[in-house]
């Protein structure tokens, strides 16, 4: 049961939905047209419309130009000496497609619309009236008799007094001649002719309307402009002269018209067609504006139906999106290209292509609402579960392009964009050269096939290439992204790339280094742990056996009665001793040092004290070498974070280096500078013997004297910069010919 | 007197010539090659000192000096290849009293025996008098009344100039003074490019009052900063 009322609900709402929005959209135009025209307001008559003023206005002035022109009227004279003009047009035969479009779009409303069916009226009017049926009566004779035989126009016409023409039976010259309106109302029922009009009756020239017994204000503020409704004299600036003036006419209008016809052997003629139909038009808009009104309102109950169970709807949506699943892509695709074409096609071959008709067009809104609603959902619910019949070979296709390098796919890529462009190009050079003749709307019409021939693949390439495009620069980002990552040390994810993605060899290829580097820090991690751990046992092993070498050295030292040769060797061995304990020492720091598992305590202490106290604690050596301290140390503290301990070891290094190495009698010159945020010390002095300028110094067990015969163990510099290195400095060796520098960098820390 | 030392090491030649120097400067000396003999010797004989390697086999060293001292308080030096600080703090902390880095030198080993032994013997009579006054710190003692140092009891011969500074350091043990500070309070002048004049005097103490100046214990440089009196606990 739930089931079932859930289903219906999907229906009802998917139904409310389609109908509401298709009964919408298709009375869209019209209701806009209807909404255009003015005169549609309830209650009103046809009198009231401007359509019947100026209908008036032109019978008023025919009426005078005839009684005023005399026997030789052609129709042609103007009673107010003006051009008077209706534009006729032969409607939609002449002009041509995008003169109606215009025109449809901004011509089709008020004054113009009336003015068109006025001129329609009149052409259906001499028709009907066919050929003058006497050639001797003039044209003025049969003109008037036309016009009398409508009898919802009554008229009475007046020249100098004298009754000149009239269809009001009963009213003769003399009763007209003075007794003006009143006179000429008694004729007929006022209830059945309810708009009278009186011309001149007064001899002011002007005219009075009385419509339902009261009288119509015709002149405003007697100006006559443009846009003023009625088109008769008496304004101060129009005013009937010269015989004009003389003339009086009568008129009064039928409340409802009539048809009226007449039987001829020659057949039926139709009097009165003007006012009739005019009132016939104005009837039908009512009563298609009802209609109208009727729709939208059934079309806005349906949406908000629709909109009500919405929740049934997107359940709807999301079924009719499965159904559209099914259709072959390709299908999909050629019905989207080829339904406005064939719709224009279609206009096109059965003449009814007729734009001006946009409310008649606008029907077919509702057709490519649907269209393009249809086309959202497929590509909302089935972007990825396309059925298609091209997609293997579009498959293969790629898979062939993958294959390719990249170089190679971007530039082939171009022509995605290029090939629509150029086909475009060809089509207009086309067009030029071999259509030139007919290039007027023929080849308007052509062209716009070949726009849509070149569109199409534009539409599906253009897109495409974009896509791809995209798609590389985000690759290119994420690649780049985790290049820097890499190079920042950052080994611990690989990055994801799709497969197909032009970059994914070179994607592969960084996540190969990067795992490379992985294994390679982790190997070096561990074989510097495993060297440190030998160093080590070596040296705990090396201290053992040297214990004792330094314990009977004791012993020895001690005996007595040794000859002083013997005891000059005692002394030997106990330095060489000495050495070799501190040298085992060093091997081990060293080692433990540049594997970064040095433990290092670091307070912020004052450089310039530490080399103070440093080359304090060397006086002895220093004052013993011979060689000369130059030193420069500020007085004001330059305060940096390191290892005291450690620090001292490396300047105890450094001047022992420099004591051992420099030329005999040289200077040695120690200087402290604070200098942009860093705090440098720099020892320099003159080696002892010639410097290759090749040698890095800093590597361990390395020597200036290759021979390594001098008394170093080779590990002073080395020690010198893991030690600095591990406080956070940094130790640099340039050397200049044969001046040895060494400087150690330190950030300054803020007091 | 002959006080009885016992060496310990599984290295025979190294037990045997600790055993000859420290023979020489008039001690008794015991064997054990490992923790377990040591342990046995330990309770058998009237030991006033254990000198004791760490790596033995059996029973290592610091095994063996948390059971010694379960029941006795005589002065333990461990001897160790492991010159790292945590292995030191690590002896220590077991209940060493004190520990000698191999390869060491002969004379300060016997230096720190004598200086344990010393003060070892002292305490007790100092327990018995109940007469210390002055400040304490390891082994040395400032009597300000005598204006005199005393290392393991010991008066140590200073001069005018060191007393001051041996004074300064004394009252304030832990504390870091710059060579300025120390200057102007020893020399009562104004301190300029002092450095080394204060570094001459304090190589000078060292001599008199530390077993291996070159390692100093007491008497220490804070790089960079200044020199300090390091405050020693004392075990006994």
């Amino acid at each position: 049961m739930d089931t079932k009322w859930k289903k219906s609900r999907i229906i009802i709402s998917f139904a409310a939905f389609f109908l509401g929005m298709t009964l919408l959209l298709s009375n869209f135009f019209s209701m806009l047209r209807l909404l255009a025209q003015a005169d549609l307001g309830a209650g009103k008559d046809y009198q009231e419309t401007e359509e019947f003023a100026d209908y008036i206005s032109g019978r008023l002035e025919t009426l005078i130009s005839v009684a005023a022109g005399g026997e030789d009227w052609d129709g042609s004279d103007s009673a107010y000496g003006v051009s008077y003009g209706y534009t006729y047009e032969s409607g939609n035969e002449s002009g041509g497609f995008f003169f109606d479009l215009i025109q449809s779009i901004f011509g089709r409303s008020g004054e113009t619309a009336v003015e068109t069916m006025e001129a329609e009226s009149d052409l259906a009017y001499t028709e009907d009236s066919g050929e003058p049926e006497e050639d001797s009566r003039s044209y003025r004779d049969s003109y008037m008799e036309e016009l009398a035989a409508d009898r919802n126009l009554l008229f009475a016409v007046l020249y100098q007094g004298e009754l000149l023409y009239t269809n009001l039976e009963g009213l003769s010259a003399q009763n007209a001649a003075g007794a003006g309106m009143a006179e000429f109302s008694s004729g007929f029922s006022e209830e059945e002719y309810n708009f009278r009009l009186c011309y001149n009756g007064d001899g002011d020239g002007r005219v009075e309307i009385i419509k339902d017994g009261q009288p119509v204000d015709v002149y405003g503020d007697g100006i006559y402009r443009d846009d003023s409704r009625w088109y008769v004299p008496g304004y101060t600036n129009f005013q009937a002269e010269g015989r004009a003036a003389d003339v009086v006419v009568f008129l009064a209008a039928a409340r409802e018209p009539k048809l009226y016809m007449e039987n001829y052997a020659q057949g039926t003629i139709m009097r009165g067609g003007e006012l009739y139909y005019m009132n016939e038009r104005l009837m039908d808009r009512r009563r298609l504006a009802g209609t109208e009104i009727g729709v939208m309102s059934a079309a806005l109950v349906l949406l908000l139906l629709a909109f009500y169970l919405r929740d049934s709807l997107k359940e709807a949506r999301g079924w009719m999106g499965e159904q559209l699943s099914k259709i072959w892509y390709e299908w999909k695709i050629l019905l989207l290209c080829c339904l406005p074409v064939a719709l224009l096609l279609f206009g096109f071959l059965t003449g009814s292509f007729r734009i001006n008709d946009l409310w008649v067009e606008g029907r077919r809104l509702a057709l490519y609402f649907w269209l393009f609603y249809f086309v959202f959902l497929d590509r909302k619910y089935n972007r990825d579960r396309q059925k298609s019949f091209l997609r293997p070979f579009l498959k293969s296709l790629r898979a062939r392009d993958l294959e390719k390098p990249v170089q190679k796919r971007l530039v082939r890529r171009q022509w995605l964009i290029a090939g629509p462009g150029l086909l475009l190009l060809a089509a207009l050079l086309f067009l030029f050269l071999v259509l030139w003749d007919i290039m007027y709307w023929n080849g308007v019409i052509v062209l716009f096939f070949m726009l849509v021939i070149c569109l199409i693949p534009a539409c599906v390439c253009v897109p495409v290439y974009m896509r791809k495009n995209r798609r590389l620069a985000e690759d290119i980002g994420l690649l780049t992204d985790r290049i820097a990552r890499v190079r920042a040390g950052d080994l611990t994810e690989n990055m994801e790339i799709p497969k197909d993605s032009d970059l994914r060899e070179a994607a592969e290829n960084l996540s190969e280094i990067r795992q490379g580097l992985e294994t390679a820090l982790a190997e070096r991690t561990k074989s510097e742990r495993m060297k440190v751990e030998l160093v080590a046992n070596v040296s705990h092993d090396l201290k053992t056996p040297l214990t004792s070498i330094v314990s009977y050295i004791e012993l020895l030292k001690q005996e007595e009665e040794l000859p002083e040769h013997v005891r000059d060797y005692i002394r030997i061995l106990e330095d060489k001793a000495g050495r070799l304990g501190a040298m085992i020492q060093d091997v081990f720091e060293v080692s433990k040092a540049v594997s970064g598992q040095l433990p290092v305590k670091p307070e912020v202490l004052d450089f310039g004290k530490l080399l103070r106290q440093t080359l304090a604690d060397m006086d002895a050596q220093i004052a013993g070498s011979g060689i000369l301290f130059r030193v420069s140390i500020p007085v004001e503290p330059v305060l940096i974070r390191a290892d005291g301990q450690r620090l001292y070891r490396v300047f105890q290094n450094l001047i022992q280096n420099a004591l051992q190495y420099s030329l005999k009698d040289s200077r040695v010159y120690l200087t402290l500078r604070e200098e942009e945020g860093r705090a440098r010390a720099v020892i320099k002095n003159t080696s002892a013997t010639e410097l290759d300028g090749k040698t890095d110094f800093t590597e361990r067990f390395v020597r200036g004297d290759e021979s390594r015969t001098d008394g170093g163990s080779g590990l002073g510099l080395s020690i010198a910069k893991s030690f600095t290195e591990a406080c956070g400095g940094c130790l640099q060796v340039a050397t200049d010919a044969d001046l040895f520098t060494v400087s150690v960098t330190f950030p300054v820390e803020d007091a | 007197m002959n006080e009885c030392v016992l060496v310990v090491d599984d290295d025979r030649e190294i037990v045997k010539a600790i055993a000859l120097l420290l023979e020489k400067e008039g001690y008794r000396v015991l064997k054990a090659y490992d923790g377990m003999e040591a342990l046995e010797l330990a309770a058998e004989q009237p030991i006033r000192l254990i000198i004791m390697d760490v790596m033995m086999p059996r029973l290592d060293g610091l095994s063996a000096v948390l059971k010694i001292r379960e029941r006795k308080n005589i002065p333990i030096i461990v001897l160790s290849a492991k010159s790292e600080e945590t292995d030191k703090i690590l002896g220590l902390s077991m209940g060493a009293d004190d520990y000698v880095a191999k390869p060491f030198s002969p004379q300060e080993l016997a230096a720190r025996v004598k200086s344990h032994l010393r003060r070892y013997t002292m305490l007790g009579d100092i327990h018995a008098e109940i007469k210390e006054e002055g400040i304490r710190n390891g082994r040395l003692l400032w009597r300000s009344s005598e204006r005199t140092l005393y290392a393991d009891g010991e008066a140590v011969k200073l001069t005018a100039t060191e007393m001051k500074i041996i004074e300064l350091l004394m009252r304030n043990p832990g504390r870091v003074f710059p060579a300025e500070e120390i200057y102007r309070r020893v020399w009562g002048e104004e301190a300029f490019a002092v450095e080394n004049t204060v570094m001459v005097h304090i190589r000078r103490i060292r001599e008199k009052i530390e077993l291996n100046p070159k390692k100093p214990e007491y008497l220490k440089v804070v790089w960079g900063i200044g020199y300090k009196m390091e405050k020693i606990e004392d075990y006994h």
